[in-house]
């Protein structure tokens, strides 16, 4: 009976009042988000926001930054060694791209359409996904010793046992280049394959028999059916890996360093070095925003190529 | 002309546990529209790939005509498929949809697109022939799934539960369709298809499936009025046929089913064999074989009502013996008009032509023999 009143009571002021929740409750959702904002924060932002700062200034070892306005980036456009970062920055990243897409694209639709649930399709995608799990300190020593320039590197050592050369020849001085980017796709090329394999596994088994039915040729399965389900994926991994490829250091530096001369710096690897080699922390900040710069002018003209908007919009009309 | 001989299909190989069609024989006359009938795991739609040639018997022959077909592919047995997902290729047009077939035959594309445009306006889907699947209703989608399988003009139609996906009174316009472009076009056609409404309204014959195994393939009356055996009987029709547990007695030269309940007098038209004398049978009647009657009829059984529902169009009255003496209650339809009630006892007779026995073999046949 009583429980009865309190009830009408709490509906008359619902009808009187609008209903207010209870602080405890508002306050829950900002509850469990703080901490990984304060994280977010600290880690993200900030450094952000003192990257832009420090472009701007002539920040360096002696830790006394002044306002220097466009300086930097002023200095930026005369460095004569920018022409051919940025070209090596272009060649490490369309080249990259365009193999590791490739390589993901041929792999998924070998194991996923033609090899279609065999265990050998699934112990080859499992081969191609190690690079990505080792660390990359350990991978690069790998990569090292195969193209290691005395007589000890594996690649040396097997072409002077079949008597192919008579001296070690050094690889990293030829193709400095070619051996970098050969490092990064092999390791990137996991990622696209996984998100590929799932989409063309997403596709209804019912299509292929309709086709089937339909007498459609491999090309036209491919072509018709396949790929065009690969869209967004494809937009996906383009965009993050180019992404990826046009603001990564880590391989190059740990491989390179850079060299031979300046024969594989990137920007952002000039930008690290500035930065930390040679503590020009202004300037090494200022050369990141045009990374960043970079990336964002790129990515607006990928989505824009792939209709991202098409992708957002509501497909199917009642009627 | 389509035979199927003695067709087996294991899905794994040599395994006897995962056959799913046991040695099914089948012939289909030329036009002739034919559905595959049975609950699901009956091998219907394994019947339908392996016409199709999605899938290749294990052991058996299928000819279409008098050519053996087990190894040819799908694309050069002049086939027309409708999927129940419609398998509509997603980043097609429409009119691309249609015409994908007839280019994959390398037709030019503009003698594609005039044959797809045709075939849309079979199915009156010409104004949406810019359109992708996605921007479809289900029967739109629907429509184009059977221009694009009759685009290339089959010699045989097959569909794979082509109106699952519909709703109801869609189902019932698309079906009428379905059937008149058939008889126009006089492709052989066969339908798989769970609902038996369905298949008997649109077939000329149906099969009915069970076990990998053939019941029963007829004409939908005959398998209504005819069922060869338990399964089929209690399979089709909507209530259920009734069955009750009985055992024949002979009496003075008149045979008679004792159930718990009351004993039904088999008239003399639809004796017995001698044999059966004696044995326990079912006695089967379906809900529409039994009326109401007065006391005064000699043949009328008392029985007591447990519960009226209205379906609209009659009423389902589900009833008991006055004692309660039987395990299951007796389902019949009646008219709305007429005065049951909860509660009530009523006088009810079976329809002497419409009833069926069956023995207590595993596969229940029919004993009463069609003449």
């Amino acid at each position: 009976m009583k429980t009865e009143m309190n009830l009408e009571i709490n509906l008359e002021l619902n009808e009187t009042k609008t209903y207010k929740k209870p602080l405890r409750k508002a306050i829950y959702p900002y509850l469990f988000i703080a901490p990984f904002s304060l994280l977010v924060l600290v880690f993200f932002i900030l450094p952000a926001i003192a990257t832009v700062g420090m472009a701007f200034t002539d920040l360096n070892a002696s830790m006394k930054p002044h306002f220097v306005g466009l300086t930097n980036f002023k200095r930026i456009f005369s460095d004569y060694n920018l022409p051919q970062i940025l070209g090596n920055t272009a060649v490490f990243a369309v080249l990259s791209l365009g193999i590791s897409l490739l390589f993901a694209l041929v792999i998924s639709i070998a194991t996923q359409y033609f090899l279609k649930g065999k265990m050998l399709a699934v112990v080859y995608r499992i081969l191609w996904l190690i690079p990505s799990i080792i660390p990359s300190v350990v991978y690069v020593t790998f990569w090292k010793f195969i193209f290691d320039p005395t007589e000890g590197g594996l690649i040396n050592k097997f072409l002077l046992n079949m008597g192919i050369i008579s001296d070690p020849v050094s690889w990293f001085t030829k193709g400095a280049m070619a051996i970098v980017i050969l490092a990064t796709i092999i390791s990137t090329i996991s990622g696209g394959m996984i998100l590929l394999s799932s989409a063309i596994n997403s596709i209804p088994e019912d299509l292929y028999k309709a086709a089937r039915v339909d007498g459609a040729s491999e090309k036209s399965v491919i072509m018709k059916i396949i790929l065009p389900t690969l869209k967004w994926p494809l937009m996906y991994i383009t965009i993050s890996d180019l992404i990826g490829f046009v603001s990564s250091y880590f391989f190059i530096m740990l491989l390179t360093q850079g060299g031979p001369m300046r024969d594989t710096t990137t920007l952002s690897l000039y930008a690290f070095q500035q930065a930390f080699n040679l503590k020009y922390y202004g300037y090494g900040a200022a050369v990141s925003l045009i990374v960043v710069f970079i990336s964002f002018v790129l990515t607006m003209l990928l989505i824009r190529m792939f209709d991202f908007n098409q992708m957002i919009k509501p497909s199917r009309i009642e009627d | 002309m389509i035979t199927l001989r003695n067709i087996v299909k294991n899905y794994d190989g040599k395994k006897e546990s995962s056959r799913a069609v046991d040695g099914l024989d089948l012939v289909i006359n030329k036009g002739e529209f034919v559905a595959l009938l049975g609950p699901s795991g009956c091998g219907k739609t394994t019947t339908l790939m392996m016409l199709a040639g999605l899938l290749k018997p294990t052991s058996g022959e299928i000819y279409f005509g008098d050519r053996l077909v087990n190894h040819v592919e799908p694309k050069d047995r002049n086939i027309g498929m409708v999927f129940q997902s419609y398998a509509l290729y997603p980043h097609l047009t429409v009119r691309d949809n249609i015409a994908f077939p007839l280019r994959e035959r390398k037709m030019p594309k503009a003698q594609a697109y005039e044959r797809a445009k045709e075939m849309s306006k079979i199915v009156q889907i010409d104004h949406l022939l810019d359109r992708k699947p996605s921007q479809l209703s289900g029967g739109q989608q629907q429509r184009v799934a059977m221009a694009r399988a009759l685009a290339k003009d089959p010699e045989i139609l097959l569909l794979d539960e082509p109106m699952s996906n519909l709703d109801a009174r869609l189902k019932l316009d698309v079906r009428d369709e379905i059937r008149k472009l058939q008889r126009e076009l006089g492709v052989t056609t066969i339908i798989v298809t769970h609902d038996q409404e369905e298949a008997l309204a649109i077939s000329d014959r149906v099969a009915i499936l069970n076990g990998g195994k053939i019941q029963q393939y007829a004409p939908p009356e005959e398998l209504f009025s005819q069922p060869v055996n338990l399964f089929v009987a209690s399979f089709l029709g909507n209530p259920p046929m009734n069955l009750i547990d009985g055992v024949v007695q002979e009496d003075k030269g008149v045979q008679a089913i004792v159930t718990s309940g009351f004993e039904f007098r088999i008239p003399e038209a639809r004796k017995l064999e001698a044999k059966h004398i004696g044995k326990p049978v079912k006695l089967g009647i379906r809900p529409h074989d039994l009326m109401l009657t007065d006391g005064s009829d000699p043949n009328a059984i008392a029985m007591k009502v447990d519960l009226v529902e209205h379906l609209g169009s009659g009423k389902l009255v589900k009833v008991m013996d006055a004692e309660q003496k039987m395990q299951s209650t007796i389902r019949f339809v009646t008219d709305n008009e007429a005065p049951v009630r909860h509660g009530d006892t009523i006088q009810m007779k079976i329809r002497e032509d419409k009833f069926h026995i069956f023995d207590m073999t595993e596969d229940g046949h029919n004993l009463m023999q069609f003449r």
